[in-house]
């Protein structure tokens, strides 16, 4: 059968809609289907196991907050310290101070004596930090501001690793150098040969 | 540009993101508690909906992830997944904007991995790239004709 051109024309962007219709219409039903698996699966879960999540769980509302008492990942088990408690340490003289930020935030200050372990670039510094640790003192892992976490995976990982006593300051940076507390610079001093 | 249409090509980019997007529901479907304190360190999502996101969001990543492999409702799965993405894509910039340091959570629920958020949007964006290949080039096989 011969279609005047312009009436095929109109057939092929009916054909579009169409078909586009139909993907988002698969795609409608994708998504009902996967939520109901996805709820059924927790049903069964909860009701046979302990493995299942709650529907609703108290989660505190940090949508707006941009300073966290506690880290956004905090866990049972992780050892947090409070401003006070890590100068303690400090002032104890047998801890080792870890900045876990990157190169260039250590070099432009830092807390007093503490060594740089980016733990972002772990796998580049972790053997040139390891034989200045002792499993046997203390270990204190600090960050910038409560914005940042990487204290919080450095003192585990270092916990994984068998140096128990790792702790965390959070935010310690911050709150350190707004005390006023012993800092000091160091320029281009930790470099790592790869 | 007419090998884009290539229905083996288009079978590669269908198993790259069945593939991804079925190894990345996996570990969050077996873990819907870890799953959900992940939402909530990206510190964007109201309390209420968090839970449920992570009940459900790995399961509709499973099943389009399979839908795409074996070839059922392809473009509805790839609509669903290349939207995953896109919103993926937004969420890790934003999150990457506001400082915040945490793990994606993009294949993995353990909050202590280590990931970098700009290296996670940009294999998010090529991806994409896999996503919009299907978009554009797929059309389903015309069983009709194939009878006849």
């Amino acid at each position: 059968m011969i279609i005047p051109c312009r009436f095929r024309l109109t057939l092929s962007r009916l054909e579009f809609i169409l078909s586009a219709m139909k993907s988002l219409r698969d795609a409608i039903l994708i998504l009902i289907v996967g939520a109901l698996i996805g709820i059924a699966v927790n049903t069964v879960r909860n009701s046979t196991s302990a493995k299942g999540l709650a529907w609703d769980t108290p989660w505190p509302d940090n949508r707006q907050k941009r300073e966290l008492e506690l880290p956004p990942s905090y866990q049972p088990g992780d050892s947090l310290l409070s401003l006070e408690e890590a100068y303690g340490i400090y002032l104890r003289g047998n801890a080792i101070f870890i900045d876990s930020r990157e190169p260039y935030e250590y070099e432009e200050d830092h807390i007093k004596g503490a060594i740089n372990l980016p733990f972002e670039q772990w796998d580049t510094y972790w053997e040139s930090v390891r034989p200045m640790l002792d499993p046997r003192k203390e270990i204190v892992a600090y960050c910038g501001g409560l914005d940042c976490e990487l204290s919080l995976f450095l003192a585990r990982e270092l916990k994984q690793l068998g140096y128990e006593h790792s702790y965390i300051f959070f935010g310690g940076w911050q709150k350190w150098n707004d005390a006023g507390l012993p800092v000091e610079k160091s320029e281009g001093s930790h470099e790592i040969s790869q | 540009m007419r090998f884009l249409s290539d229905r083996r090509l288009l079978l590669v980019s269908r198993l790259v993101l069945g593939i991804v997007f079925i190894y990345a529901s996996y570990d969050k479907a077996l873990n819907p508690l870890a799953f959900a304190q992940i939402i909530h360190n990206y510190r964007i999502m109201p309390p209420s909906l968090i839970n449920i996101s992570a009940i459900i969001l790995p399961w509709i990543e499973l099943l389009a992830g399979v839908l795409i492999i074996v070839g059922l409702r392809v473009r509805g799965a790839n609509l669903i997944l290349g939207g995953l993405l896109v919103f993926y894509i937004a969420l890790l910039s934003v999150t990457a904007i506001r400082g915040i340091n945490i793990n994606c959570g993009c294949f993995s629920t353990s909050a202590s991995v280590r990931t970098n958020l700009v290296v996670d949007t940009i294999r998010d964006v090529v991806f994409l790239i896999f996503a919009l290949h299907i978009l554009l080039f797929y059309r389903p096989p015309k069983r009709s004709r194939a009878i006849g």
